[in-house]
């Protein structure tokens, strides 16, 4: 029992980290899913940071008592390597989401919408027109293609 | 029960009804103001837990940046989600529930929350965290170890007790161990080898012997930009390429004579008295946090953000016409390439210095710690110059736009 | 002034770093191009002397710490055979593909975003070449990054001739960063579990700590990695974004992609499950095994017949690299050196045809504008040399003696019958030949035995530029299918190391 209470925050994480996964997932609004893939990020920030912490540590910068120098370096500090590793990933999550969203207003300008369900259907028929433009057809294969409609990858 | 973990606890109870409004409500504009409470949020989640840089750069980054990114994304595209017909989403539940207890499975072999005798607090971070890599195995170029400093005693330090018993499942040691007393991060040794002076020439102030000659107290900063530097320059990169693929997908040719768009708010009193007045100061802030970053919380990324917030500020108030007479976009994209270059020519100089790439100690052979403390600063403001550049240049690509 | 070969694995990876930041520098017209084409030439040039480098040195190994920090706290590169062969292959390829571009890209990007775009492709290479070349599992991540976020912007430079690319692309943004963050979370977990960031040093710590290989956390670690290195690897069924990236990306990306991106994620997963995790607790301990054969047959199969339905020649090539990199991953989930040397030769070999194959399209929807298995239609008399490219690659792709094909398909099927009880494998490598066949097929027929649409107007063969690229891969390609002892050696060594690095 002591044990998963030592840990139980770590789930809390997990619930995070979920429910940003299931935003990706199930939202079909683009721009919910951007948020939702950094929310999703955030969770595993918060694994990092987590491992860092110590009881009764401090910032990682080291100061020494003003009134008595002499003394070697306070402590217990919190471990930096984590910290570091973070602030890597922060950045690189923020410019995965600049690029996210230049697309998503790129798409806007394509397609005249930004849910993903329309989009796929608009691209279907894209795929469509190509196949029938592209296909070496006699009535067999498009009497097929009639129905097949919404079947690919 | 541990302070921390309570205010943790309801810090995050706070953030996890954030999350879940975020993904679950319908106006878009809503979603986005609740990201920016969810990062201040997690910015306090991150002080609580004592990482000042890390709360610092969320606060600025998630905060700032992302809010300002996806306000700019709303405009062009819209302002609310349509309706789904089914509430719940059974298929998604199931992959992340699956996931989930994945994860919380492996969360039980876990060091628990704040665990001092964890591998990580032992294995290989000491040396760095008391800055004293370069002695570890007496590196040619770098520092060398003072008087006294006996490498075996330090690298017989293992992380392990003397007296952890050999059965598995007694635990009572943990509770009791004379290294949790002790501050473990900061080995012993450290406090006699740290004042001893590396040389005392006159007019040089003795310094305590570790590879940054005691100039980087913050020792997230020493990771940052000396032991994992290469990380960093590579991060920069990522911004820089974030920067130019914003130009590529989005920038459209300007028209002969077409003007400057953006609607200043110049007839606001109030905001462009606290405008002028605040705007030196923000500059100058984020120059400190830039150039401060080696001895408290700060460094590049994060000043460099808060410069950026300061044009953007003045963007806003005066219009962007304003703006580039200040800051031509050339000029922009010119210093976007810069801090790139300016940190990864720090490393090549080092290369050309004869040292490795990124070895710092070459800028200054007498004395390798101020050489290595003189690279990093130039390398945070690289970062400092290209972070800044490019979030204005992402603001202005997507305040240029034709609102659709 | 400086002493090249000691510096040799950082450059590789510098040059192209600081040189695609001066590119946007280079203005307008040819200089773009021009330069790209420099830094790429030099990149492979370096690449070369690094494999010789390797190949002189007495362990095998050549490793250079960043910073002169010692290897075990700072970031650390290391290469051995499989690197070095890894390198030579996107150091080569990216060189041959950029001289390449230069009329595709004439054609395909509007010319005000050329420095811009070729930028771009330059850091896309700079981060190719860092996963490769890197020892230290973090680096490994952020160039990840570097090198999904510039393929991204690549890939969506396509829009300008067809709308799908946005949406493949923001598909591949979506699906690729879950994978690496999946990727992050494994590298946390391990991180949290030996101390170190080092792979070499974790790999110590994984053989040597008693009782950390059964930890439950180290478990988790290894499964997340293993489904995140599956999304940035294409293995079927987490290949979704793969087809619609390649089929509307512009046609240069399209042959650069083919030829190295997934290759570097295969690099990825090779030093994570026989590097880090070494082959015992990889393949012995967990059922990754026969999870990975399972997963990698079913690709080869699916992805061959749904590429024998596809009208769009682009895309029937993407879902076949699908198939091609089931082939690879067979090989190394067996876990035996000819199963693994196999791998390791497929993926050279893979990368030549490919990325001349898509070189071929290119040089069609060129002339063109259109790229299906209508307008080919006669093309064989039209542009001879490049449907001899094409046929030829296709030729690879089956497996046919004297082709490079031949000889990583010869090491497959032996590593399967080395396997007791895999020997049906064996019938799932033939099988993926005969719907290579048909697939190729229908191409070869359309261009040489049919008649193009009547009113359809006459077109000229591919640009000097364009074929030259071409055929020096496909050359390679049979060149190498003749004289194999090359590859092969690499092949074996790089097994041997892979396989011996566990216990």
């Amino acid at each position: 029992m002591t044990h998963v209470l030592g840990i139980y925050n770590y789930w809390i994480y997990v619930l995070l980290m979920m429910i940003g996964l299931y935003g990706v997932i199930a939202k079909p609004n683009l721009i919910k899913q951007a948020i939702a893939l950094g929310l999703f990020q955030t969770g595993i920030f918060l694994y990092y940071i987590s491992m860092a912490v110590i009881d009764d540590g401090t910032a990682p910068v080291w100061f020494v008592d003003p009134q008595d120098p002499g003394q070697k370096f306070m402590g217990p500090y919190d471990n930096p390597l984590p910290h570091v590793l973070i602030l890597t990933a922060i950045v690189v999550s923020v410019s995965v989401l600049a690029v996210a969203l230049a697309l998503i207003i790129n798409i806007r300008r394509a397609y005249g919408t930004i849910e993903a369900d329309q989009i796929e259907v608009m691209d279907q028929q894209d795929r469509l027109a190509e196949f029938r433009a592209g296909a070496t057809l006699d009535a067999a294969d498009a009497a097929e293609l009639a129905g097949v409609g919404g079947h690919h990858d | 029960m541990n302070a921390v973990v309570l205010i943790d606890t309801l810090l995050l109870i706070l953030v996890t009804i954030t999350a879940v409004a975020i993904i679950e409500v319908r106006n878009l504009y809503a979603s986005v103001m609740l990201t920016s409470v969810y990062s201040l949020l997690m910015a306090l989640v991150w002080v609580n837990m004592h990482s000042m840089d890390v709360a610092f750069t969320e606060a600025a980054v998630g905060g700032g940046i992302s809010t300002i990114l996806l306000i700019g994304t709303l405009v062009h595209t819209a302002r609310e989600e349509r309706p789904i017909k089914a509430r719940v989403h059974w298929k998604a539940l199931l992959v992340t529930a699956v996931t989930g207890a994945a994860l919380i499975y492996g969360t039980f072999d876990m060091p628990r929350f704040g665990d001092p005798h964890a591998p990580i607090h032992h294995f290989r971070v000491p040396e760095m965290m008391a800055q004293t890599v370069g002695f570890a195995n007496g590196t040619k170029g770098k520092q060398a170890p003072p008087e006294g400093f006996d490498a075996r005693e330090y690298r017989s330090f293992n992380g392990r007790v003397a007296d952890i018993p050999d059965d598995p499942t007694d635990t009572a040691w943990r509770e009791t161990s004379v290294l949790a007393q002790d501050g473990i991060i900061v080995p012993k040794v450290i406090g006699h080898a740290a004042h001893a002076p590396v040389h005392d020439d006159a007019g040089h102030h003795p310094h305590p012997a570790d590879d940054f000659n005691g100039h980087v107290p913050n020792s997230v900063t020493s990771l940052l930009a000396a032991y994992r530097g290469y990380d960093t320059m590579f991060e920069t990169t990522v911004i820089f390429t974030a920067g130019i693929s914003l130009i590529m997908l989005l920038r459209r040719p300007r028209r002969q004579g077409e003007a400057q768009v953006g609607a200043p708010m110049v007839d606001q009193a109030v905001l462009r008295v606290v405008t002028k007045m605040s705007v030196p100061f923000i500059l100058l802030f984020g120059l400190y946090v830039i150039t401060h970053g080696e001895l408290g919380p700060g460094g590049g990324f994060q000043g460099g953000v808060v410069i950026a917030c300061g044009f953007i500020l003045y963007a806003l108030i005066f219009g962007r016409a304003a703006l580039y007479r200040v800051l031509p976009p050339p000029v922009i994209d010119v210093l976007t390439g810069l801090g790139v270059l300016l940190y990864s020519g720090t490393g090549a100089a080092c290369l050309l210095l004869g040292g490795q790439f990124l070895d710092y100690s070459m800028l200054n052979r007498l004395s390798p710690g101020d050489g290595e403390s003189l690279g990093m600063t130039l390398v945070e403001y690289g970062v400092g110059i290209t972070v800044s550049m490019v979030m204005l240049n992402i603001f202005n690509q997507l305040a240029e736009e034709q609102p659709t | 002034m400086i002493d090249v070969q000691a510096h040799l694995p950082v450059l590789i990876v510098t040059i192209p770093l600081i040189g695609g930041v001066l590119t946007i520098a280079t203005g307008r017209g040819w200089k773009p191009w021009a330069w790209a084409t420099f830094l790429t030439g030099t990149v492979f040039y370096l690449t070369l002397r690094l494999m010789a480098q390797v190949l002189a040195s007495k362990t095998g190994v050549v490793s250079y710490e960043l910073g002169n920090w010692p290897r075990q706290w700072g970031i650390e590169y290391r290469v051995d055979a499989l690197n070095a062969f890894i390198l030579l292959i996107v150091g080569g390829v990216g060189f041959i593909t950029t001289v390449y571009a230069k009329l595709s890209v004439e054609k395909e990007i509007p010319a005000d975003r050329h420095h811009f775009f070729y930028a771009v492709w330059v850091l896309a290479l700079c981060g190719l070449l860092g996963i490769t070349v890197t020892g230290d599992a973090f680096n490994v991540y952020v160039l990840l990054e570097i090198s999904s976020l510039t393929v991204y912007a690549l890939i969506a430079m396509g829009k300008d001739r067809h709308r799908g690319a946005l949406t493949a692309s923001l598909r591949y943004l979506i699906l690729g960063s879950v994978g690496a963050s999946f990727i992050l979370l494994g590298i946390g977990y391990l991180m949290m579990i030996t101390g170190t960031l080092n792979m070499q040093d974790m790999h110590e710590r994984l053989m040597s700590v008693p009782g950390i290989q059964q930890s439950r956390t180290v478990l988790v670690a290894f499964a997340f990695l293993l489904v995140g290195l599956s999304m940035k690897m294409a293995l079927f069924p987490l290949h979704m974004w793969l087809p619609r990236a390649y089929t509307y990306a512009p046609s240069a990306v399209s042959a650069l992609l083919a030829a190295t991106a997934t290759k570097v994620g295969v690099y990825m997963a090779f030093r994570f499950l026989f590097t880090i995790f070494g082959v015992g607790f990889s393949f012995g301990m967990m059922p990754s095994g026969l999870v990975l054969l399972g997963c990698a047959s079913a690709g080869i199969i699916i992805t061959g017949i749904t590429a024998i339905r596809q009208t769009n020649l682009k895309r029937m090539l993407a879902y076949s690299s699908v198939g091609q990199l089931g082939y690879i991953v067979l090989g190394f989930a067996l876990a035996n050196v000819h199963g693994v040397a196999g791998s390791v030769a497929h993926i050279f070999n893979h990368a030549v045809m490919k990325g001349g194959m898509f070189m071929a399209l290119g040089a069609i929807v060129y002339r063109l504008d259109r790229c299906d298995i209508r307008s080919v239609r006669g093309l064989g008399k039209q542009m001879p040399l490049t449907m001899a490219a094409f046929t030829v690659g296709g030729l690879g792709l089956i497996g046919f003696p004297l082709t490079a094909g031949f000889i990583s398909k010869w090491y497959l099927v032996q590593g399967c019958l080395e396997r007791p009880h895999m020997w049906p494998l064996a019938g799932v490598v033939l099988l993926g030949s005969l719907l290579a066949v048909v697939y190729i097929w229908r191409v070869v027929e359309a261009a040489y035995f049919q008649q193009p649409d009547p009113g359809t107007p006459r077109v000229e063969e591919a640009p000097l530029l364009m074929l030259i690229p071409m055929w020096a891969l496909i050359g390679a390609s049979v060149f190498f299918g003749i004289n194999a002892t090359f590859t092969g050696d690499i092949a074996m060594r790089a097994a041997r190391s892979l396989i011996g690095g566990g216990p």
